[in-house]
């Protein structure tokens, strides 16, 4: 019998046929070696490849290609490993005639082979973790050299920088090791019951924290639900801890939870299997190779691409991760598991050519579904579907985004069909588009009730006024959801956001700390001034996030020089005198300004932009002014003041020139609401609005506000 | 006391043992000997825990051996073929039987490594097919068990080696009285050291016999007769039936159950030129028991076929 997965084996299996060879160089050795160029051209300060890989549909390539090479390369080395792992138990015969013969009943040997599947489980789906993180690393080297943000893949914030990234690589290989070496220890203290206890809450704490703590890790977890320790403390800590560490792990995003779902649907199937192994090979097997081991075999793979269908299923609803590099990982998976299995198991070639064609196809299938989903995506719902839509626009000024309600379409219907018919020509015309001059590129997301699908179209200037116009009249149809899908523009070109990081990296900056809770503290500072400058927000700063925003003061003397510079250029001195009046101190100033945005939020084309938050408790109206997020009651009369200004606003007197954009957040009964759904976007001119905020100041002493 | 009671085995359409029943008194060497494919692999395997029966069963002092670990723990197998943690040294290996096998004793095992010369630290993968023999022998007696199997372990050891590794073996065995189960093919292994010896053939018992007994039981005569007779003449006059005959020129070979008769007497009958009475080994035994039961390679005519051709 020729033992399955045996070094000799695959060594035979290779050597068998100059196809096997030359497949599994087309296979390995190719996409392997393109990406190795990529790699390190990538690390060339010129950096020509990128040219070819201008748009996103070539970054998928490039990390499909990658990841599906390192796959195939890494994968086989895990298959061995299981292989070396669990050899000892079922997997062959002379081992099975020794160990079964061992004082060991086969109940625990059957809890033994189950964690052991399920430790190669475990291990596999860090081959996993570990190989997109390589891919991050790659793509991120990638992004660095297009001049966009490294650490930031679709949205996704991965890590903040290179130091935390690495941290967690090492944190994940030191997890590796750990579960190897556990699974060493294993093999020999295997027979105890109380290893399969600790086998137990080893896998279960595994599979309960390893994707959290990568999340935390790796992820920008402004998106996360996050814990609060302390409430669940005088309760049930442990009890509570762990159920919301689960909630919270289920609720992020449905990356994890096709993730988890990965886990835990291969974690039973493998057991099963296991199981189903262990006892065929361990009793009838040995003699007899025949139909038990195919029948293994099919169910094995049978399982694989089960688990892979499911996780496929879950992470098509991911909208902000490189899905296809993840959809094409997964497919390959069954692919290689087929090709390995059978190369290394079979007797003859003809045997194993078959079943590498039954998995190759069964893998094309399981991917041209996978593409026909994302495809699914791209592909324009019926206009008549299309309930609601968002616009993200970052050239001049800060991004205009809003939605168009669902409950009043009548009029709005108008600035649906305009957008869809913009987003349906650029699409048919050329995807990316072409930029021409009364062209802008806006970031365009259509709901349907199926759900949300996010277009990159060029929109005519004369358009915007004319959805401005559509919609100025039905104002609290508007509203907006600060949905952040990543896709930003940099008022900077390229040459001028290098400069800036240089000049930056030159002087001290300290690194705002994570902000989830309250993002109000990270809404003063260079996310405003860059808006101000006419940019919308600059993303690629190292150490920096969407969420962590630079703050330039005093100390950044050269890089706000710099940046003042350009507002000039750009915007004239106006931007520059109310930039000089911030920096030097006279916070009011600016302040006032900048932070209204909460509840007023734009920018003109000037380039003001205004942060605040104003608040409705019990009958009072509070106003957030400082950076201690502490809310002052704002008198009636200010109130009143404030909503006859809004709503004098609604009839339209504000145009793009001369307004701000303003959102308020309103409940049903006209109330502040604290619902981010309920958020109206209203068009209030600039100079009621400083006029309103003058009449705020003056009701409190500046002490206060400071 | 091992009994073994009707134990059946097949694999799927496959019948390798039929019905196969025996007992082993505690402190006996026991013998298997049989045909390829007899059934004498499994039939250890079925003993030692590893397969479970179709039918029948085995015990041992009335506890049955399958999925019972307390019985498992007083026995050892050492397989035909050897199977080794990957990368393990002998250290390793003793550690991990040490886990398994309260009995283990470490200083037996140290005392065997030093005996054989044998490199503990080194990879078994790195041990020729006969050091690793040796290094499951001495793992099987480290773990002092009261009963052994060995399936064929004396096979691919030099004859020095094998001489040594069997004196180790028996001594351990006589010195602790403990029961071992031993198959070969070479019934000169065994001829000297077991007390009882089983044969399979086509996976059934075919005897089951005490070594010595048997051992006397047969005779193998050496004769030659003035005058020509044929075999039945022969038979008649000595009133016994020859269980092999073979004649070269005036060279007669015979065995049979002599029982209690004085050979050079009743040869007399036949007015012989000389007679002379043979060492009968077990290897004949089982050769001749093997043809009686149909089953033999027919030598001489393959050779003769082979010199033919060559010339």
């Amino acid at each position: 019998m020729k033992v399955p997965f045996s070094k000799r084996a695959y060594r035979e299996g290779m050597r068998q046929t100059r196809v096997i060879r030359l497949m599994w160089l087309t296979m390995v050795a190719i996409p392997f070696l393109i990406n190795l160029v990529t790699f390190f051209d990538s690390l060339r300060s010129d950096y020509k490849f990128s040219e070819t890989l201008e748009d996103d549909s070539s970054l998928l390539l490039f990390g499909t290609f990658f990841m599906g090479g390192l796959l195939l390369l890494i994968y086989p080395v895990s298959i061995f490993l299981s292989e070396w792992l669990t050899s000892s138990y079922h997997r062959n015969k002379r081992a099975a005639a020794t160990m079964n013969a061992l004082p060991v009943s086969l109940k625990e040997r059957f809890f033994t082979s189950v964690c052991i599947s399920g430790a190669n489980v475990l291990l596999i789906t860090l081959y996993k973790f570990l190989l997109e993180q390589t891919y991050v690393v790659f793509a991120c080297l990638y992004l660095k050299n297009r001049g966009s943000n490294p650490f930031k893949l679709y949205g996704r914030q991965y890590t903040d920088t290179w130091g935390e990234y690495l941290r967690s690589y090492v944190f994940f290989l030191l997890v590796g090791l750990f579960l190897a070496a556990f699974l060493v220890m294993c093999r020999e203290l295997s027979h105890s019951v109380v290893m399969f206890i600790f086998w137990s809450v080893v896998g279960v704490s595994l599979l309960l924290f390893t994707v959290p703590v990568f999340n935390i890790f790796l992820y920008n977890s402004s998106n996360l639900i996050q814990i609060n320790w302390v409430d669940y403390s005088d309760r049930d800590p442990f009890l509570s801890g762990v159920l919301e560490l689960l909630v919270w792990t289920m609720e992020a995003d449905a990356f994890h939870v096709g993730v988890i779902l990965w886990l835990l649907v291969g974690t039973v199937l493998f057991l099963l299997v296991g199981w189903g192994v262990n006892r065929w090979y361990s009793v009838d097997y040995l003699e007899n190779e025949t139909a038990n081991y195919r029948v293994a075999k099919l169910v094995y793979v049978v399982a694989d691409l089960i688990a892979a269908a499911l996780t496929l299923s879950f992470m098509s609803s991911a909208e902000e991760v490189p899905i296809l590099s993840v959809i094409c990982a997964l497919a390959a998976l069954p692919l290689v598991h087929f090709l390995i299995w059978n190369l290394l198991g079979r007797k003859r070639f003809l045997h194993t050519l078959r079943y590498a064609f039954i998995g190759l196809m069964a893998a094309l299938i399981l991917f041209v579904v996978a593409v026909l989903v994302r495809q699914e995506k791209l592909i324009l719902p019926e206009k008549e579907d299309v309930v609601a839509i968002s616009l993200q626009q970052g050239v001049a000024g800060s991004r205009i985004s809003f939605y168009v309600s669902r409950e009043r379409t009548t009029v709005n219907r108008d600035a649906i069909s305009l957008v869809y018919d913009r987003i349906k020509e650029t699409l048919k015309g050329n995807q990316n588009g072409q930029k021409t001059a009364d062209r802008i590129p806006y970031y365009g997301m259509l709901l349907t009730k199926k759900g949300t699908t996010a277009y990159r179209f060029y929109l005519r200037v004369e358009d915007l006024s004319r959805i401005l116009e559509y919609t100025k009249n039905e104002t609290s149809n508007v509203y907006e959801e600060e949905i952040d899908y990543g896709y930003f523009y940099s008022g900077f070109t390229k040459e001028e956001e290098r400069t800036f990081y240089e000049i930056l990296s030159g002087e001290e900056h300290r690194k705002m700390n994570r902000i989830r809770l309250d993002r109000r503290h990270a809404v003063t500072g260079v996310d405003v001034l860059l808006n101000g400058v006419g940019g919308s927000r600059i993303y690629p700063v190292p150490g920096l996030s969407d969420n962590r925003f630079l703050r330039l003061s005093e100390k950044q003397p050269k890089s706000i020089a710099y940046l003042m510079s350009i507002a000039e250029e750009r915007f004239g001195s106006k931007v520059k005198e109310c930039l000089t009046l911030y920096l030097n101190g006279d916070k009011n100033a600016m302040t006032a300004q900048t932070r209204l945005t909460i509840i007023c939020r734009g920018a003109t084309s000037e380039g003001i932009n205004l942060d605040c938050s104003i608040q409705k408790k019990d009958t009072a109206l509070y106003v957030w002014m400082d950076e201690e997020g502490t809310d002052y009651p704002v008198s009636e009369e200010l109130t009143t003041a404030f909503f006859e200004m809004l709503f004098r606003n609604c009839d339209g007197k504000g145009t793009i020139e001369d307004s701000v954009m303003v959102y308020v957040k309103l409940d049903n009964e006209g109330n502040i609401s604290e619902d981010m759904a309920n958020r109206w976007y209203l068009m209030v001119t600039q100079s009621d609005i400083l006029q309103w905020i003058s009449q705020l100041r003056e009701e409190y002493h500046e002490e206060n506000i400071q | 006391m091992i009994k073994v009671t009707e134990v059946v085995k097949r694999f799927e359409d496959f019948e390798a043992l039929s019905k196969v029943s025996f007992e082993i008194p505690k402190g006996k060497i026991f013998g298997l000997v049989g045909s390829n494919g007899a059934g004498k692999s499994t039939l250890l395997r079925i003993m030692a825990g590893v397969y479970k029966p179709n039918a029948g069963g085995v015990t041992y002092d009335g506890e049955p051996i399958w999925d019972n670990v307390s019985v498992k723990e007083k026995l050892v197998f050492v397989p035909d073929e050897l199977y080794f943690l990957p990368g393990a040294s002998m250290n390793r290996m003793a550690r991990f039987y040490q886990n398994y096998y309260p009995t283990f004793s470490m200083e037996r095992y140290q005392e065997l490594v030093e005996q054989l010369r044998l490199d503990p630290k080194r990879k078994l993968s790195g041990f020729s097919k006969g050091m690793q023999r040796q290094a499951a022998t001495v793992l099987a007696l480290s773990c002092r068990p009261d009963y052994y199997f060995f399936d064929e372990t004396l096979d691919g050891l030099d004859p020095v080696m094998r001489e040594v590794v069997k004196s180790i073996i028996y001594e351990d065995i006589c010195e602790r009285n403990v029961t071992a189960v031993i198959t070969s093919h070479s019934l000169r292994e065994l001829e000297n050291t077991c007390d009882h010896l089983a044969l399979l053939h086509k996976g059934g018992l075919v005897y089951d016999y005490d070594v010595e007994s048997v051992k006397a039981s047969q005779v193998k005569v050496q004769f030659a007769l003035s005058k020509n007779l044929t075999r039945e003449e022969m038979e008649e006059k000595l009133a016994v039936s020859f269980q092999s005959f073979k004649q070269e020129g005036r060279v007669n070979t015979a065995i049979f159950d002599a029982g209690e008769k004085d050979i050079q007497e009743s040869f007399q009958v036949l007015e012989p030129l000389y007679v002379d009475v043979l060492p009968m080994t077990l290897e004949e035994l089982f050769t001749y028991e093997m043809e009686a039961l149909g089953y033999s390679f027919d030598l001489e005519s393959k050779e003769e076929k082979h010199e033919s051709s060559v010339q």
